[in-house]
């Protein structure tokens, strides 16, 4: 997998699907911290050995 | 698997804990490869990464929810696969002491042509969605594509006449979302 692939993959599986609100979810402290963790994510792409 | 009438839910137990850098990207790479499989299966819809619920009780009330439109939905979806396209701006093209008139002139070409491929694209397409309109990119867009389609759009996609990056097929994911349990 490419640097390219990845990238692809975090915009559809972190920035993309059904997104559900409502008593019977748990907030994962916000969708802040998922955003700030995707920018480190992006930022790891380099150092993380890419399958 | 939690079932509630035609529709089920993919769960599995995670700890809330373990969502943290650097172990995301593993569990990224898992959710992914858990839509896969059930995507072999059939018609899925792909729920945002960690996306956790209480208890199966509490997967069981989002399902009955979420039933009529979830089974809707997942029917549209059926025999669809998700096809991404991005073709950069020309980076060839002289912008240093060209006129602003100029400029701006070659920035709408460029626009233009994205415009026209999208147009042709998505005409092989169920749905599609422009995700950056007027970035970096001539055309960034998703295209829901039926299966007996891929062969013309493709065909589409080899037409075009400048550097072009194509990724697919995917689920769904950027086709997916439900209206009845939104924010």
């Amino acid at each position: 997998m490419t640097a390219d692939d990845l990238v692809e993959l975090l915009d559809r599986v972190i920035a993309a699907g059904v997104v559900i609100h409502g008593d019977v979810i748990i907030s994962l402290a916000g969708v802040d911290l998922i955003r700030l963790d995707l920018r480190a994510l992006l930022a790891a792409v380099d150092t993380v050995e890419i399958r | 698997m939690v079932a509630h009438g035609t529709i089920a839910l993919v769960v599995a137990d995670v700890n809330p804990a373990d969502f943290t850098e650097p172990e995301m990207l593993t569990l990224v790479r898992r959710h992914h490869d858990v839509v896969l499989d059930a995507f072999r299966h059939g018609a899925v819809l792909p729920m945002r990464f960690a996306t956790m619920v209480t208890d199966d009780a509490a997967a069981r009330q989002l399902l009955r929810t979420c039933h009529e439109e979830a089974s809707a939905t997942l029917s549209a979806l059926a025999g669809h696969r998700e096809w991404g396209v991005r073709i950069r701006r020309s980076s060839t093209a002289p912008t240093k002491g060209i006129s602003g008139t100029d400029y701006l002139a070659l920035r709408r070409r460029q626009r233009g042509g994205g415009d026209q491929v999208h147009q042709r694209l998505a005409h092989h397409a169920s749905r599609s969605s422009v995700r950056q309109p007027g970035a970096e990119f001539g055309l960034d867009a998703v295209y829901l594509v039926p299966e007996s389609g891929e062969a013309g759009f493709l065909a589409e996609v080899d037409r075009i006449d400048e550097p072009v990056q194509t990724t697919g097929p995917w689920p769904p994911y950027s086709f997916s979302e439900l209206r009845t349990m939104a924010p």
